[in-house]
């Protein structure tokens, strides 16, 4: 009984914990925001396509009829996402997994949801829940050797966001790997790489204060740690709109739906969101990026595990002492002089 | 022991309810045994205030007593700020009893859970490998912070 007390009592200090920095981040805003009633920051619903289409383009395009082709903003009309934003929830891995969440997404437990993925796409994956059931973790993760998680991982990766509207391009920024979207608004899909990128190519439009978005052209990848892997025929359409909760925080919804011909049985849909996060700004973080140079310490090892390099191994970089020219003053990653 | 699992693993899931709070390193936590929390007293030589992962390098005795070079792995910089470090939380020359998951492989380093500095106060520059505020709660109402350096204490 005490035990049950002592479980009972933890669980009451984690939400009243959870809900007291809730309140702390909800501050005002200076922007006028429509308030959605019963939204939530921490669960707000799917919002499934009007209809089933078979690509992303087709969806894309019904979405821009509904719009009667887009809202043509203005620098004066555009909907502003300032500030420093950091993820919040999303329903992703309840695709994957029956009941999934992201508290199971990248740990052991969850079981496969059958009739998702295709065949080499399931087995895949339920290899990747096996591995993290026998060893706690996903032993190596492609960001272990500084290669770009992309599209979708982007929308839910846990550092620092920022985003830019202006008419004819968006800009969606994120600290992490350097990574930034740009929307081409009212624009059409140009590919003269000749191949595919992390971030893909995305056009848009806005249908007043939404953004709607159709990306293609993505890097294989995964749609997180521990979640299944994305073909390089991925398409994605999302909707993002700025909210304020009814617990008066600014909140990025994005509902999307994920076309996978090679991936996935049929198209998937879930929502993200991001929150506003002033407690960034108090702090006077500003977005600095990730320098891979310091992360490449980390590599996989012959168990085929992440791993590092550390000081005294040859191949280790000195995070702030590494320089490619030791005897030229001033060149060491030192400016503090540590 | 029985109570003190279930309780932590109460608090750990408890935390999840804050989503946009989620410290996640940028790469798996395999190569950390986590079954154990381990404390290393030493010098600070660096600390690397860096994305995607904060390091803290302290000079601290082997098991041979050989002055060796430790390295700690912490969160990203936003997680770090949001738990109240920052660049300058720890100096060069400044002794610290780090408390860490070592490695698997047994070599000198592991993932930060918590850092004891020289004045009492306690410094939390963890990843989401660990519950730092449950853990550093723990350590001090055990008495642990005063084990010598190297102690390991098995969570099992």
């Amino acid at each position: 009984m005490k035990i049950k007390k002592s479980i009972i009592h933890s669980f009451l200090f984690a939400i009243l914990g959870s809900f007291i920095q809730l309140q702390a981040m909800a501050q005002g805003s200076a922007i006028e925001q429509a308030s959605i009633p019963g939204a939530t920051r921490e669960n707000p619903e799917v919002e499934y396509p009007a209809r089933d289409f078979s690509t992303a383009e087709e969806h894309y395009n019904f979405l821009s009829e509904q719009a009667n082709g887009g809202t043509q903003h203005t620098m004066s009309t555009i909907p502003v996402w300032d500030g420093l934003w950091s993820v919040g929830y999303n329903s992703m891995p309840a695709i994957f997994l029956v009941e999934g969440s992201m508290a199971i997404a990248m740990r052991p437990g969850g079981e496969v949801r059958e009739g998702i993925l295709t065949p080499a796409y399931e087995e895949h994956f339920r290899a990747r829940r096996a591995e993290i059931n026998e060893n706690g973790s996903q032993l190596y993760d492609r960001l272990t050797n500084c290669e770009y998680p992309g599209m979708p991982r982007w929308l839910w990766e846990p550092y620092v966001k920022e985003f830019v509207n202006m008419p004819n391009q968006s800009w969606m920024l994120n600290d992490f790997m350097n990574e930034t979207r740009r929307i081409y608004i009212n624009a059409e899909h140009v590919n003269i790489d000749g191949k595919h990128s992390a971030t893909g190519d995305s056009v848009g439009f806005w249908d007043n204060d939404k953004l709607i978005v159709w990306t293609k052209w993505i890097n294989p990848a995964d749609y997180l740690r521990g979640m299944p892997l994305t073909s390089n025929q991925i398409e994605i359409v999302e909707t993002w709109q700025q909210i304020t909760t009814v617990e008066g925080q600014r909140q990025l919804v994005t509902q999307v739906t994920f076309y996978d011909p090679i991936g996935l049985q049929s198209p998937q849909s879930a929502v993200y969101t991001h929150t506003a996060s002033p407690d960034l700004e108090e702090f006077g973080a500003r977005i600095r990026n990730w320098e891979c140079t310091t992360s490449s310490n980390s590599f996989q090892d012959e168990d085929g595990r992440t791993f590092f390099r550390l000081p005294g191994d040859p191949e280790f970089r000195d995070p702030r002492g590494f320089t490619d020219f030791p005897d030229i003053p001033g060149q060491s990653l030192n400016p503090m002089g540590q | 022991m029985k109570k003190f699992i279930m309780t932590y693993t109460a608090m750990i899931i408890g935390s999840f309810l804050t989503l946009g709070q989620f410290a996640l390193g940028h790469h798996s936590f395999a190569m950390f045994d986590n079954s154990k929390e381990r404390i290393i007293e030493g010098t600070v030589m660096r600390w690397a205030f860096n994305n995607p992962h904060t390091w803290l390098y302290i000079e601290a005795a082997d098991e041979n007593g050989e002055m060796i070079t430790w390295g700690f792995e912490g969160a990203a910089q936003v997680h770090a700020m949001r738990q109240g470090v920052n660049g300058t939380t720890f100096q060069p020359g400044e002794r610290v009893k780090v408390i860490m998951l070592p490695l698997v492989s047994g070599e000198p380093a592991g993932a930060m859970c918590f850092v004891q500095k020289e004045d009492g106060s306690i410094a939390r520059p963890n990843d989401g490998v660990c519950d730092s505020e449950a853990r550093a709660s723990v350590w001090q109402q055990n008495g642990w912070l005063n084990s010598p350096s190297l102690t390991t204490y098995d969570l099992d």
